[in-house]
């Protein structure tokens, strides 16, 4: 399926510029009106940290962006910021595309209602029309599986987490929205399942999408992404090709103990990479095929 | 972002806002026929109960004496106090509801992109068509007293359609400062409480603005400030047609209302940033 653009090709769809964005460090983080009244400050003592600082980038059509870091390096901060659930202090997020979030992927859904129900008021809140839902409906719920077509009618809560999950993934990869961002939301689900999630992904990407990707998963990260971006407490450390950028922080972190590949040895892998890619694309080529012979 | 760029995304999410109000009706009706009944018992209830304290213990009644008479505008407890009890009800739930409405649905705003301010505007139009539900009763009263030919009415009856349009303002005034605040700080809540039980009473809803008048002609200067004055005196003076409605009250209502819409997007604006770190 052709996504729809709304940027010229050429132009970028993401644009990062001096992003910043400061977080308070105290434990609580609320006030109450008696604190206020009584130490007579409104504000906490200000002990607050950059969870990113001067980032700037641009992403354009069909780039895969990785996303590595160590925890607390700002990674899952800046998807939030690109999906606009987070705010910037300095700086701006330019996001000029549509945004299909994998992020806190059953966050939209209502325990109370049903399945179908939460299928049609998620969707809708990430802005599909009801045609459009009734029309990948069934797409939706077949790639969730078996076990939640028979529980379409009872109440969300009743699922099981990696039901939930499955259901979340397949409403959101179902939007054809042009930019993709995925946050560790596949560490969920069995493994069949996660392959199967793989393989929504790089039909998506074939379709020239862009994907954000945070994971702590080499191979992952590998096995989807192009260039790799590496944060290091909410600072920029390197931009560039994804294998590079691994190499980099796989140092960063363990030193001297790690030996980075000969350049002969990363060509080898790079073709290796793309010659299972291309594998997979074939694979999927032909089950497609079978599946169309088989309907007709 | 700016006002005229927030508003347009506001129009083009059209879409999500009917979603969510109707998902908050069916929630509330589908599930039971109670659902509805409970929308008319809650008003009704209080209004009797209203009608016993004032009119029995306190002896007022629309047929007494002109002074004991001109507490209700003349017209009899029970219709007077539903009219105002319904739109006190309305703009009370408003507040409230709307004081939660970010938190309440911490894990659906944090994981959509849809402008922040329709989580308000979404209370406040359900509440609104719950509010219209139960505009039944109002019209039943209406029309027990005019058959026993205690009431009259007139044309003026449909100055409540632009009270509910000023009220609808207010309540998204304020509620967009509502939200922000209370997701903010904590016991923010409970001090709003405590100002809406005294607001109840600062609100002629069981008593004539008029009176007050009669009374205290400065405390009803004051009065005609609380843009609730002017909103509940349209929506009785179809039945109070022997007094001039008080056009000053009506004027502070819309201006009051519209400072309130303008201050809440200022607020709601500014707080945003901070409220996503905090939710």
């Amino acid at each position: 399926m052709a996504v729809a653009w709304r940027t010229k090709p050429g132009e970028p769809v993401i644009e990062v510029k001096n992003l910043g964005v400061e977080f308070l460090r105290g434990r609580r983080r609320n006030l109450s009106l008696r604190e206020i009244v009584y130490r007579r400050q409104a504000t906490h003592v200000k002990d607050t940290f950059w969870a990113l600082r001067d980032l700037s980038f641009t992403v354009g059509r069909g780039e895969a962006v990785g996303l590595v870091g160590a925890n607390g390096g700002g990674k899952s901060t800046l998807l939030k910021m690109i999906a606009g659930t987070l705010l910037p202090d300095e700086g701006s997020v330019e996001t000029k595309e549509g945004v299909a979030p994998l992020i806190e992927l059953t966050g939209g859904f209502i325990g109370e209602l049903s399945a179908r129900e939460n299928i049609y008021l998620t969707a809708g809140l990430h802005g599909m029309s009801t045609r459009a839902i009734d029309e990948r409906f069934e797409e939706i719920v077949d790639f969730a599986g078996p076990q939640v077509r028979a529980g379409l009618n009872l109440p969300f809560r009743h699922f099981s987490s990696g039901m939930q999950a499955r259901l979340g993934f397949g409403v959101i990869t179902c939007l054809d929205e042009p930019i993709l961002l995925v946050d560790e939301v596949l560490a969920v689900g069995d493994v069949a399942f996660r392959e199967k999630c793989y393989d929504r992904m790089e039909v998506l990407l074939e379709e020239g999408r862009t994907l954000f990707l945070v994971s702590h998963s080499a191979a992952d990260l590998m096995r989807f992404c192009t260039r790799g971006i590496f944060l290091r407490q909410g600072q920029l450390v390197d931009d560039g090709p994804m294998d590079l950028i691994m190499e980099q922080y796989m140092h960063d972190t363990m030193g001297d103990r790690y030996t980075p590949p000969t350049p002969e040895e990363r060509e080898e892998e790079r073709q290796k990479r793309e010659q299972a890619k291309e594998e997979r694309r074939l694979a999927r080529h032909a089950t497609r095929e079978q599946q169309q012979v088989r309907n007709n | 972002m700016s006002v005229a760029m927030r508003i347009r995304r506001m129009v083009e999410f059209r879409r999500v806002l009917v979603i969510l109000v109707r998902r908050d009706l069916r929630v509330r009706y589908a599930r039971s026929w109670l659902g509805y009944v409970w929308t008319l018992i809650d008003p009704l209830a209080m209004s009797l109960v209203y009608a016993f304290v004032f009119g029995v213990i306190y002896g007022v009644k629309a047929n007494g004496n002109a002074s004991i008479n001109a507490r209700t505008d003349g017209i009899d407890i029970v219709l007077f106090v539903v009219s105002g009890l319904l739109a006190w009800n309305w703009f009370n739930m408003c507040i409230n509801e709307t004081a939660r409405a970010l938190s309440a649905e911490r894990l659906l705003v944090r994981s959509t992109n849809i402008p922040r301010e329709m989580w308000v505007v979404r209370v406040v139009l359900s509440k609104g068509i719950e509010h219209l539900m139960s505009m039944p009763i109002y019209g039943a009263f209406i029309l027990y007293f005019l058959l026993r030919g205690e009431v009259h009415v007139n044309w003026e009856l449909v100055y409540i359609i632009p009270a509910l349009v000023i009220q609808l303002i207010l309540c998204i005034g304020m509620g967009l400062v509502m939200a922000p605040v209370t997701a903010m700080v904590d016991d923010f809540i409970r001090v709003v409480r405590i100002v809406l039980r005294m607001g109840f009473y600062l609100t002629p809803v069981v008593y004539s603005a008029n009176y007050l008048g009669t009374k205290l002609p400065w405390a009803m200067h004051l009065q005609q400030l609380n843009p609730l004055t002017g909103i509940i005196d349209m929506y009785r003076c179809g039945i109070t047609s022997h007094y001039t409605p008080d056009y000053h009250a009506w004027i502070f209502s819309i201006l009051v209302s519209l400072a309130w819409l303008f201050f809440g997007m200022w607020v709601f604006r500014k707080l945003e940033p901070a409220i996503l770190k905090e939710i």
